[in-house]
């Protein structure tokens, strides 16, 4: 075999390895039988049918599949309705971190400040120009927030330092002498967690208004909430009351979407853990909490003809090169599997763990296509595994 | 605390500055002492600290000189001493620039009006004649973040806002800019009216009354409309000159009883 071919060319494949980017390749998906995406899109449009904005709480073990579905989700809610999604991975946290990092470190920092300044410009072009009485009313009743609209009112003077509004806004810390510029007394670095949440859920309401879309946080590796490295008791009220606020079912202006790594719910960040939180998620399979399991034994030869199908490169005769690797090897040889032999997939299954997830097999597997390629085998054979 | 009336109102206080700003450079510590006593100061060396700590007497190496307040000072001493009032204003305006009652303005006349509500919100009325007013978003958000300003030290007074336009020309196309900014003055609480066709307005004239709680009464005569221009504009600024504005003033009120009101 000439090794001067890549491992593209050599296998059939567009790609050198297996695996999956959960974020861009999310419209991917392997059918598994513990997850059925149908389902979940069907609840999504019950939701949206009866005006509430959904909320999931999608856990399981790592590599299972959770930041997969979550952007699964997050791409049929697309096509349903017009949305804004927004990824925000959880930020590192110490014991003594409040939601204010959340808020400030993940979420506002995702959102971004071009994003929401753009709101509040687009209300601002909406209400025009009126009287300062008038002006600040309308301005008030739009955002609902008499304080912020003070602050909000100064985007109309074009003079105005634009950061100074978004350092207020995102939770960074404002300098004594820029606060009555903003017409501020205090920033929001001493505002309670509900005061945050209630930012976050108006960024959703003029996300609706403005743009005409359903803002959707994706916050994906919430397990960071628990120890070790979480926040302690003396915070972790914090989180729990902005949460409260943002997955009750009242809030309808913004989704949420949560990933957390846990074995069991026994492993749950206290946060999830809550009644106060959980309760108001709701407990409807396939509703409020999704778990992503392993992958049971007829789920993984589905995955993996899947994720054979999906790396194939269209353009490659792939009858030939199974001909063509048939003549060195006395292993079964078919197109669903192909470059691997059907020994080669009976022994990957046996080398993984009893609970086999979506990560751990891709990784498998392109790990043996390397070892193949590099031995200069046509095909992946048993002996490779 | 000592007031700086007190200070200068001491026998010889006013000799002694009059002779430190007539010799700059001349008097040191020794010196300043003779002068005192020429001066007939009764406490000099309370006097010359009090001088020092409040700033009216500076010491340059070894020589005083008066500062810019002891400058300042001394012209108001002059005037109250019965010197001639002019002369002191004059000489008034040549240490504060705003005091200057005319000046030629240029290209850019307009904004600088605009900008000077802006830096100095302190207005209780404006007045706007122009044949053709058309502002940028820029502009408008600035006169729109002055008049806020200006209304927030009012609490629940407002600031009155008079506009005169000129006659529309009938089309719609070219009498749209005009009126989306005539449109966005009447939405920021302007009073505006419209000049009858004959005789054609041809007056531009901006004018800024202070508020109760005082600011500066200034007016702008001049070539340039209440827009953007890329003309050669001459103008004359006019600050503080009361009779001269309230002149302006009532010229304004003749060609607005004139006008239709506009919406």
């Amino acid at each position: 075999m000439n090794q001067q071919t890549t491992v593209e060319e050599r296998f059939g494949l567009a790609r050198s390895n297996f695996v999956i980017n959960p974020v861009s390749e999310a419209d991917f998906w392997a059918p598994r039988s513990d997850v059925s995406i149908e389902l979940l899109v069907e609840n999504l449009r019950v939701d949206l049918v009866i005006g509430l904005a959904p909320k999931r709480f999608i856990w399981g073990r790592y590599g299972g599949g959770k930041t997969h579905t979550l952007h699964k989700i997050m791409r049929e809610l697309e096509k349903i309705t017009p949305i804004h999604p927004v990824h925000i991975d959880c930020p590192d946290l110490s014991r003594r971190s409040t939601f204010l990092e959340l808020y400030r470190d993940g979420i506002m920092r995702s959102l971004g400040e071009d994003f929401v300044l753009g709101l509040f410009d687009a209300s601002l072009e909406e209400i025009g120009y009126a009287r300062r009485e008038e002006f600040l009313r309308k301005l008030k009743e739009t955002l609902g927030d008499e304080e912020l609209s003070k602050a909000v009112a100064r985007l109309q003077d074009p003079n105005f330092d634009r950061i100074k509004l978004w350092a207020f806004i995102s939770g960074v810390s404002v300098g004594k002498s820029d606060l009555p510029d903003l017409g501020q007394t205090q920033d929001l670095t001493s505002a309670e967690s509900s005061r945050l949440a209630e930012m976050i859920i108006l960024i959703g309401r003029l996300t609706r208004t403005n743009l005409g879309k359903t803002l959707v946080l994706i916050l994906d590796e919430m397990d960071r909430l628990g120890p070790p490295s979480g926040p302690g008791p003396e915070t972790i009220m914090t989180f729990q009351t902005a949460f409260r606020r943002l997955v009750d079912p009242n809030q309808k202006t913004v989704s949420i979407l949560i990933g957390c790594t846990a074995e069991a719910r026994a492993d749950f960040p206290e946060i999830f853990a809550s009644e106060a939180v959980m309760g108001r998620l709701g407990r409807d399979p396939g509703f409020g909490e999704i778990e992503i399991g392993g992958l049971v034994d007829p789920d993984v030869d589905r995955f993996i003809k899947s994720i054979i199908e999906h790396f194939r490169n269209p353009d490659a005769d792939i009858a030939s090169l199974i001909q063509s690797a048939s003549s060195g090897t006395s292993e079964t040889i078919n197109e669903d599997f192909f470059p691997f032999t059907v020994e080669a997939i009976a022994a990957l299954k046996g080398r993984l763990s009893q609970i086999m997830t979506p990560r751990e097999v891709t990784l498998t597997m392109s790990r043996l296509l390397g070892k193949a390629y590099l031995l200069n085998k046509p095909v992946v054979t048993s002996d490779v595994v | 605390m000592i007031k700086l009336s007190e200070i200068v109102g001491r026998i010889g206080a006013f000799d002694l500055l009059s002779k430190i700003e007539g010799n700059p450079g001349v008097f040191d510590s020794n010196s300043i002492y003779d002068v005192m006593s020429s001066a007939g100061v009764e406490d000099p060396d309370g006097l010359y600290n009090d001088l020092i700590q409040n700033g009216i007497v500076t010491q340059y190496g070894r020589y005083y000189s008066l500062s810019s307040l002891g400058a300042k000072t001394l012209l108001l001493l002059q005037a109250v001493n019965g010197e001639d009032i002019e002369l002191v204003y004059r000489r008034l305006a040549g240490i504060y620039p705003e005091l200057r009652h005319y000046e030629l303005v240029r290209e850019g006349m307009v904004l600088k009006f605009i900008h000077d509500l802006y830096d100095q919100p302190n207005f209780g009325r404006i007045y706007f004649c122009s044949p053709l007013i058309n502002l940028e978003k820029k502009t408008l958000g600035r006169l729109a973040q002055a008049l806020r300003w200006a209304e927030e030290r009012f609490g629940k007074r407002t600031v009155e806002v008079l506009v005169i336009h000129g006659a529309f020309k009938g089309d719609e196309k070219e009498d749209r800019p005009f009126k989306e900014t005539l449109n966005a003055l009447s939405n920021l609480g302007a009073e505006i009216r419209i000049h009858p066709k004959y005789p054609k307005l041809h007056v531009k004239l901006y004018i800024r009354e202070p508020s109760f709680s005082g600011g500066l009464l200034r007016a702008v005569v001049g070539s340039q409309n209440l827009t953007r221009s890329r003309n050669i504009e001459l103008g004359i600024w006019i600050t503080n000159d009361s009779e001269m504005i309230g002149n302006l003033i009532r010229e304004f009120y003749e060609i607005y009883n004139t006008g239709e009101k506009y919406n």
